[in-house]
């Protein structure tokens, strides 16, 4: 058939059921917006560094660079220019902070450069060597979307708080989309090298020296530089730091798409779903084309286009739709990762994504019209459609249930092993059980349906009794309901389970850490204590003086960029005299009490398991780190979760820490207050003793565990955007389908209503009726869901190590379950009330 | 014009563990122009014997020749072809909802590979010739139940078939209608040659057949030779007829 009577032909489809075309149209344009918008998001987050890296860096092909933020001496750089085969070495100093003015805050990465960093020709720096851009001594500049965000213009102040001091610093210029393009989305402030210097107190430090060299001489001068770093520094690519951040967001990112590839995967089945409830038209107009003399190709190429094209235009608004989620619900860039990294605010859409979002569409959508497409090839051209009990073409006969069921339990089970066996194949695990749960409803509703009878024939229930027959007659149209809604509470179960079991499992860590000190200094805005301060002794001592203090603890540790692989792991220096060096709750393997003995003894550590399999150690084996000061020979005390961070954590006691880092600069002081004394008369008393104008935030133990949960919560978002948007979708699902197949059966409403039925009777029916069967597809998917939180679980454990301990979450569950009830029924009673005043009359097609 | 021909066709089933005869043994021959009635209660295998006319189920034992030609070999399109060079006429009309009668009358030329608008084209001649040109854009929903009824013929006619099959196509009608529905159906099959093989359990449709099968348990148990009305007295009942 041409192009032209396949669009007429589909042109009747669209007059015949252009809401149910709709539902299915926006099923997998629901899946196909949150797949693209997630991936987006996730993809700008490495994809915005990986723009200022390389607009930076240029075309540096090596860095040598620091493993902490206490830098290397300046004097290796003049070392590296002398280096045969290195055309440039530039230096730069990086640190984080916070970028304050009248407008509001943000997190930034500092940058100090010198000239010698245009010759390496990178977008943002090349101006700098043409003269155009030059920053004046003790002014930074910014890009103008920072500045908006501050509240600044050129030559106005702004403070920046750096390592526990806090700067006014001036603005001289302002970077524009037409100097760096994308990069203006990034949170860069960049200052002359020595300022830099000076902010942060580290004259003649530096961060890494990029170098470009001679191609033919790169090797050479790779292993030269290797020499000169002495097992102290890290050389590597120039671009190592988006290594380290994919390996920080990996977890993140990973259990992202875990829940967005369930969310897309339910996206399909809603499609699915939406499409059977079209089927039985779709199957009676296959047979009578079947009937009329089409031809079995002529039939699937009309099948096969329909799809397509609904597949296209779906994924069209799929990815429209998704475009606006990314660029708002979705576009929040994690908190605690913006400590760490320069991420910049820029979306980066890659074809990757686009392809594979609107592929998965096309895809939902032929699976979608799959079954329509069986019946073309079943010999006999009217495939009993016309010979069924009940409606057209809405039976679907015991032989197929028992393989739907028989193909639902084998699913469960391979998907069992596969992902015990291998628990990287839990994304696949968990869609495979959703379609279990799916494949398992017609069986279920089969055997469910003559227990209700029975009960409503006992109970003298006659309005249930009618509201069992309705649902039994439309059986294709009542099983693709009850998916619709096992779909939808399968999907809350599995993904709101999982992210609760993670608030519990960090939040319990993060509550140990807290708890651990009445009152808590830390760099200002910083609560995930990752920035290390110069100790100031007489602040210290003012604090250890004052009448409300009893004792003080110092806290050391910070990032640390490791390599093979690449990762900024986060390193915890802890003081002995911390009631637990090692929150309890963040213990894998390890007994509590003896990792408390080691860990004080010292020459122990903790770390994650990410961490300890790259050596293959085991508690009480041995343990390497790469410190600033040389690999530190260490051993296993225990395994712990990633203590929230994706690359991993190590704890070890300060002693140890100081050590191999040989610094006494500290994260947090922790305090402990004298008996009697309030945790807010305390931290007024510390505040008071730090004296004013210092770049600190000084919280009880209460206000720092918030500050945790909400950096926590803030992680977390886009789990619970993701879960919030599945049930809005869900419902409205629901509601829709439910509506649409309400509104088709006006003429046995009407039937009925010759019958002697009233009104409000047939309403009750309704409402029973959809009770009964999203009440069937809820159970159904309660019980998958739990299936699905437990693979979920398992797998945030072992393969991102966060914190997730498995437990039944009923209250959620009975939450999420009586929200779609709830919202549906009230559709129901609504669509029902109008839908029952059709006139007695319409029974006789008039 | 081709002849239909069954012969010795036994056709069994199981229903709820019985075994049913639906067609047992029945032998049959519809001539260009003829109309057959096989007449017969519910559950005496009538539509059985059509959908076994019409390729759509084989027998269990004996042949079905069209033209001469054996139906039981064909491949699926080749019964696809076979069932194009045939009209179907149903009770429950299986007209497209929401869909104008204008577009569910170009069905089978679509099959053929006609283009939209000159199967719309052919399509309209035909409502015309039926009496629906003001009713062509009109959805099922908005016609009568006997102007459905002729919208489903013209479907049926519209790419000049070589035989009709029609499954009790008055049964959703009212005794008015049927006599129309009827006299203009053997009215179009006398003038153009096609066979028709009429199902019916209404016994005044005989008299719009030329040959009546009385059909019961599967098996032909009467035969009534009917000369059949005149073409005078077809348009006497024949809204439609052409003045």
């Amino acid at each position: 058939m041409s192009p032209r009577t396949l669009l007429y032909l589909y042109g009747w489809r669209l007059r015949a059921h252009p809401f149910q075309e709709l539902l299915a149209g926006a099923g997998i344009a629901i899946g196909v917006a949150l797949l693209f918008a997630v991936q987006v998001a996730n993809h700008s987050i490495t994809g915005s560094v990986e723009q200022l890296l390389h607009a930076i860096t240029g075309n540096a092909q090596l860095e040598l660079a620091a493993r902490d933020d206490q830098g290397l001496n300046a004097r290796l750089l003049d070392a590296v220019r002398l280096v045969p085969g290195v055309v440039t070495a530039a230096p730069t100093l990086e640190h984080h902070g916070v970028i304050a003015g009248p407008g509001g805050s943000e997190a930034i990465e500092l940058i100090g450069v010198d000239p010698s960093l245009a010759a390496l020709d990178g977008p943002a720096t090349r101006e700098f060597g043409s003269g155009r851009l030059s920053i004046p001594d003790r002014s930074v500049i910014i890009p103008d979307r920072l500045a908006h965000v501050a509240g600044v213009e050129p030559g106005d102040f702004v403070t920046i708080d750096m390592a526990g001091r806090a700067h006014r610093v001036r603005v001289a210029a302002l970077l524009h989309a037409s100097d760096i393009g994308p990069l203006t989305g990034s949170s860069v402030v960049i200052a002359p090298l020595g300022f830099a210097q000076r902010l942060l107190g580290m004259p003649g430090r530096l961060s890494r020296v990029l170098i470009h060299a001679r191609t033919d001489r790169l090797a050479r001068v790779r292993a030269t530089v290797t020499a000169m770093a002495a097992g102290r520094l890290d050389v590597g690519p120039a671009d190592s730091t988006v290594s380290r951040l994919e390996s920080a967001s990996a977890p993140n990112d990973q259990s992202t798409a875990l829940f967005s590839g369930i969310s897309a995967m339910i996206g399909v089945l809603f499609a699915f779903n939406a499409m059977l409830l079209t089927l039985p038209d779709r199957r009676a107009f296959v047979a009578e084309l079947r009937i009329q003399g089409f031809t079995t190709w002529q039939v699937v190429g009309l099948l096969v286009f329909e799809a397509l094209l609904l597949g296209t235009i779906a994924s069209l608004g799929g990815l429209l739709f998704g475009d606006l989620l990314s660029g708002s619900v979705f576009h929040a860039v994690p908190t605690y990762l913006a400590f760490t990294f320069p991420i910049g605010t820029q979306r980066v859409v890659a074809f990757h994504t686009v392809a594979l979002a609107f592929a998965s569409g096309l895809v939902a959508s032929l699976i979608a019209a799959s079954r329509a497409l069986m019946d073309v090839t079943s010999r006999r051209a009217t495939d009993d459609v016309f010979q069924e009990r009940g409606e057209t073409g809405e039976r679907i006969d015991a032989s197929l249930r028992r393989k739907m069921l028989i193909g639902s339990l084998a699913i469960v089970l391979a998907t069992t092993v596969t992902v015990w066996l291998d628990a990287g194949m839990t994304i696949v695990g968990v869609m495979a059980l959703g379609v279990a749960v799916l494949l398992a409803i017609p069986a279920a509703f089969a055997r469910a349906m003559p227990l209700v009878d029975r009960l409503a024939r006992r109970l003298r229930r006659n309005l249930l009794l009618v509201a069992v027959m309705g649902a039994r007659s439309a059986m294709t149209r009542s099983v693709a309901v009850a998916a619709i809604a096992a779909l939808a509470v399968f999907g809350s179960v599995a993904i709101d389970g999982a992210r609760g079991d993670l608030v519990r499992g960090l939040g319990a860590g993060f509550a140990e850490q807290a708890r651990a000190a009445d009152v808590w200094v830390t760099t200002a805005g910083r609560s995930l204590t990752t920035d290390a301060f110069p100790l100031d002794a007489s602040a210290l001592r003012r604090i250890r003086e004052a009448p409300e203090v009893r004792s003080v603890r110092l806290y050391q540790g910070g990032m640390l960029d490791i390599s093979n692989p690449a990762r900024r792991i986060w390193v915890l220096g802890r003081p002995s005299s911390d009631p637990d060096i090692v929150p309890p709750s963040q213990i894998v393997s390890g007994d509590p009490a003896l990792v408390e003995r080691r860990l004080r003894a010292g020459g122990w550590a903790a770390a994650s398991r990410t961490i300890a399999d790259t050596q293959a150690s085991r508690v009480g084996g041995r343990f390497e780190l790469a410190t600033p000061s040389g690999t530190a020979h260490l051993r296993l005390a225990a395994i712990v979760t990633n203590l929230g961070w994706g690359s991993g954590a190590v704890i070890l006691n300060t002693r140890d820490y100081r050590r191999y880092w040989q610094t006494d600069a500290v994260v947090a002081i922790g305090v402990d207050l004298a008996p009697g004394v309030s945790a807010t008369a305390g931290r007024r008393a510390v505040r008071r003793a730090l004296g004013p104008g210092r770049g600190f935030d000084v919280e009880t133990a209460q206000q720092f565990e918030a500050e945790f949960n909400r950096l926590l919560q803030d992680g977390l978002t886009r789990l619970s955007q993701i879960s919030l948007l599945l049930m809005i979708a869900a419902t409205l699902a629901l509601s829709a389908a439910l509506s649409a197949a309400l509104w088709q059966r006006r003429p046995r409403l009407a039937a009925q209503k010759v019958q002697g039925f009233k009104d409000s009777q047939l309403r009750r029916t309704l409402v029973l009726e959809a009770v009964l069967v999203l009440l069937l597809g809820c159970v159904a998917g309660a019980i998958g869901g739990a299936g699905g939180h437990l693979l979920g679980n398992r797998w945030l454990e072992l393969t991102t190590g966060f914190p997730a301990p498995y437990s039944l979450q009923v209250t959620a569950t009975l939450t999420t379950l009586l929200t779609i009830l709830g919202g549906v029924v009230v559709t129901v009673a609504t669509v029902g009330t109008f839908a029952v005043r059709v006139p007695p009359g319409a029974s006789f097609g008039r | 014009m081709s002849t239909l021909e069954l012969d010795r066709i036994v056709k069994h089933y199981d229903s709820g563990g019985e075994r049913v005869r639906a067609a047992d043994g029945v032998s049959l021959l519809i001539e260009p122009g003829e109309v057959v009635a096989l007449y017969g209660p519910s559950g005496s295998g009538k539509t059985t014997l059509l959908l076994l006319a019409a390729g759509l189920l084989t027998p269990d034992a004996g042949d079905v020749r069209f033209a001469g030609r054996s139906i039981a070999g064909l491949s699926r399109d080749e019964g696809a072809r076979y069932r194009r060079s045939l009209g179907f006429v149903f009770q429950t009309f299986h007209l497209m909802p929401s869909v104008p009668a204008i577009d569910n009358a170009t069905l089978k030329l679509l099959a053929d590979g006609l283009s939209p608008a000159r199967a719309r084209k052919q399509a309209t001649t035909w409502l015309a010739r039926l009496g629906l040109a003001d009713r062509a854009h009109h959805p099922p929903e908005k016609l009568s139940m006997g102007e459905r009824q002729r919208v489903a013929i013209a479907r049926a006619l519209a790419n000049d078939p070589q035989l009709i099959l029609a499954d009790e196509p008055t049964g959703s009608l009212d005794s008015v209608r049927s006599r129309q529905t009827l006299a203009l159906l053997a009215r179009l099959c006398r003038e153009r040659g096609v066979g028709m093989l009429l199902v019916t359990h209404d016994p005044d449709a005989a008299q719009f057949a030329d040959r009546v099968f009385d059909l019961r348990d599967g098996r032909l148990a009467a035969r009534t030779d009917h000369p059949g009305l005149t073409a005078s007295a077809l348009a006497a009942h024949d809204e439609v007829a052409p003045a």
